[in-house]
């Protein structure tokens, strides 16, 4: 019982000598066919997700009226951004309170879609307030306005914030 | 401000890839995949998925291509990611990041042939940044192959490596006894146990050259020189149980019951469900026995087996546990998964009945993937269980829609008529005075119906401009009402048999990976049991020997 087991100890220590490697075995195989299985299953339903995002946007936000709104920080401008409020001619269509993580994957270059919703053609206001920290104990609070026209496609308007920026109100809004 | 046109594609195309770096930033994987997804369907993406992602992914330095699908465990759409980007890339530290990462994803995979494919494609400039790693990599390969020639010289010349020195003195132990170069072997391993540790990876791989060298020279015979390798492990390390048991053992061996008693006495106080620790309970008394010390010898036999009986009671409670399916639910747990190392604080899981002995289970490359797997599945299932009833809310919005449209859609046409017939008549009209304006221009003298017909012109003008803009209003109204319901029908329906079908997959694989986690776990618990059993029978034997030797002792 003694040799057996210093023989199963050696084997077990020699098994893997660098990185590890799944194991054999019918137990082995049989994760290894369930973990294809469950692969094929994650694209099938991404595939699905992104088919009905698509079909969600086409049926409740045709182009005709389709408005998009995103929000990013300008790089390397580290402050903290708390929270941010849109509004479209005047009514609040989205507002947000950031997690640490959102805020750090917004300071990383992460892009946040804030608003998609319908508008009618023509001329619109969107107004943008964001607050947040520059440094510990010093607080901001930007505003920005922004006149765009809504033609007959669909109208997507990125939001970038930046209080140290040369724009008076640190709020940045580019119609695409 | 607005962006220029020139501008225009590159500014969707910074935004539109900012969005799933907005998710991959916060690890939201499912997420970050479906934005790419999404991006390719709506632009009408021809290419396949792979081709998207990679172009996606080469634009950005914070990701390397294929990151996203490996952080969702899709291995293989990572693969093909990176072969796209293999075959596409001119550029040698591109390619050659590329050809490394698939190797290492084969690798890990263990799929070694594929491995050795992907390293052979690395040529030419090889980054510095993975200039080591990929070194490794082909050693391990080799190794994982049982090639030791080709290893052999590849590890010797990483010895000096910064990040895998420690790992490659090791390993070249381990090629040399592959290639039955013992002496040489037991050198290398020698001095990889000796090496000063710059991290706990560098002293555990320390710990291991020691330990299997120890047990090597053991199984040889050579219990004194065993035991300087073993007693050379960290008491606080990840193999010290295993060093103290084989310490002791060696001890035995080399006739020194006393000193294994010290080497086991250490490891029968530590943790009760170690597999180290069960039998150096077993031996501990076995050594006493060995010194005549039969007394000292009854009281480790009684104290292990009342240990056992209490472990032996566990184990039995953590197997019905397991049956009754609160294993699996022990695992679905929310607060498991609220961090990266979630799989660590699931082996930290205070002691439930579903995880008694399972940390070493817990481990294993195997568990883990079945788990993980266990665990995207019942996520998907989260996902997907509002799914169909947002379908059947816009097969229902459309329905309405075109009930609506239908109702109106006759008047419309007809309006619509209407108007064409306004708008050609004005347009017929207006073609019509400009051809009396020209006959009357080329007759002299008649200025003043020229004027005339002008002015009649001007305003009929007006009336076509005005039809005009109402014409197209109309058909731009016309055609969005279409729009709302018309062409949903297919793909709709194609939706939600895809879901159905994708919620039935879902709960099947979940129940088959469920059933194969149980039984693996069952499975382990009950080769635990027997053994466990095996361990009480021989403490009961044992106790009963030394009670029998105490009483010839007295009456001797």
């Amino acid at each position: 019982m003694r040799r057996m087991m210093h023989s199963l100890l050696l084997t077990a220590l020699l098994a893997a000598p660098c990185a590890s490697t799944l194991a054999q075995g019918s137990a082995g195989d049989d994760i290894r066919e369930l973990d294809d299985q469950v692969q094929d299953l994650k694209t099938e339903v991404l595939d699905i997700a992104a088919e009905l995002n698509v079909l969600e946007q086409r049926l409740l936000y045709p182009s005709a009226t389709r408005v998009t709104v995103s929000l990013a920080l300008a790089p390397n401008t580290g402050f903290d951004l708390s929270a941010v409020e849109v509004r479209i001619d005047g009514s609040l269509v989205a507002h947000h309170i950031y997690s640490a993580r959102e805020l750090a994957a917004l300071q990383k270059g992460g892009v946040q879609t804030l608003y998609i919703g319908n508008i009618a053609a023509g001329k619109h206001e969107l107004g943008v307030s964001a607050r947040g920290e520059i440094a510990p104990d010093a607080d901001f609070v930007r505003t920005g306005r922004h006149v765009f026209t809504k033609g007959a496609g669909a109208r997507a308007l990125d939001i970038t914030v930046d209080p140290a920026g040369p724009a008076d109100s640190g709020i940045r809004i580019d119609e695409r | 401000m607005i962006v220029s046109s020139a501008n225009l594609s590159r500014a969707a195309e910074r935004t539109s890839f900012g969005k799933t770096l907005y998710y991959a930033y916060q690890g939201k994987w499912f997420e970050a995949l479906e934005q790419l997804n999404t991006e390719v369907y709506a632009h009408g993406g021809i290419e396949p998925p792979e081709r998207d992602a990679f172009w996606y992914q080469s634009v950005d330095a914070s990701f390397s291509v294929g990151d996203f699908e490996l952080n969702y465990r899709m291995h293989r759409r990572a693969a093909r990611v990176l072969q796209t980007a293999l075959r596409e890339s001119t550029d040698d530290p591109f390619h050659n990041h590329a050809a490394y990462r698939l190797a290492r994803l084969h690798f890990r995979k263990g799929q070694i042939h594929d491995a050795l494919r992907a390293v052979d494609r690395i040529s030419g400039d090889v980054p510095n940044e993975i200039r080591d790693d990929v070194t490794f990599l082909r050693a391990s390969i080799y190794l994982a192959l049982e090639w030791p020639d080709p290893a052999i010289p590849i590890l010797e010349k990483l010895l000096k490596s910064k990040d895998y020195g420690a790992f490659a003195a090791y390993n070249l132990g381990i090629a040399y006894l592959q290639g039955d170069l013992t002496r040489s072997a037991y050198d290398q391993l020698d001095r990889a146990g000796r090496l000063k540790a710059r991290n706990e990876a560098d002293a555990a791989i320390r710990d291991k050259a020691n330990l299997v060298l120890g047990t090597l020279l053991h199984e040889e015979g050579q219990y004194n020189r065993a035991i300087v390798y073993l007693n050379r492990v960290r008491l606080d390390g990840p193999f010290s149980n295993r060093a103290l048991l084989s310490s002791g053992w060696a001890n035995m061996s080399a006739g020194r019951p006393n000193k294994a008693i010290v080497s086991w006495g250490v490891l029968a106080e530590r943790d009760a469900t170690d597999r180290a620790t069960q039998e150096a309970m077993l031996a501990l008394p076995y050594a006493y026995g060995q010194l005549d010390l039969h007394s000292q010898a009854a009281a480790y036999y009684s104290r292990a087996l009342n240990a056992y009986t209490v472990q032996l009671d566990k184990l039995s409670r953590s197997i019905r546990s397991i049956e009754d399916g609160r294993f699996l639910n022990a695992l679905l747990r929310d607060e498991i998964r609220e961090d990266a190392d979630w799989v660590i604080r699931l082996r930290a899981l205070p002691d439930t009945p579903e995880t008694y002995y399972l940390t070493e289970l817990l481990a294993s490359n195997d568990f883990q993937t079945g788990l993980e797997n266990y665990l995207d599945l019942a996520d998907l299932k989260r996902r997907l269980s509002d799914w169909p009833a947002h379908i059947a809310a816009y097969d229902q919005l459309i329905t309405d829609r075109e009930r609506y449209y239908e109702a109106l859609l006759p008047e419309l046409d007809e309006r619509f008529r209407e108007l064409d017939s306004r708008l050609q008549q004005l347009s017929a009209q207006h073609a019509a005075l400009r051809e009396q304006r020209a006959r009357v221009a080329a007759s002299p003298g008649a200025q003043a119906q020229l004027a005339k017909l002008d002015s009649s012109l001007g305003e009929l003008g007006n009336a076509v401009t005005l039809a005009q803009r109402q014409h197209d209003r109309f058909s731009v109204a016309r055609r969005a009402a279409a729009d709302s319901f018309e062409d949903y029908g297919e793909p709709v329906a194609r939706l939600s048999n895809k879901t159905e079908k994708a919620i039935a997959t879902i709960d099947d694989l979940m129940a088959k990976q469920g059933k194969l986690l149980e039984k693996l776990a069952s499975d382990e618990l009950k080769a635990r049991l027997r053994r466990l059993d095996v361990y009480a029978g021989k403490a009961r034997f044992g106790l009963a020997d030394s009670k029998d030797r105490i009483t010839r002792e007295d009456e001797q």
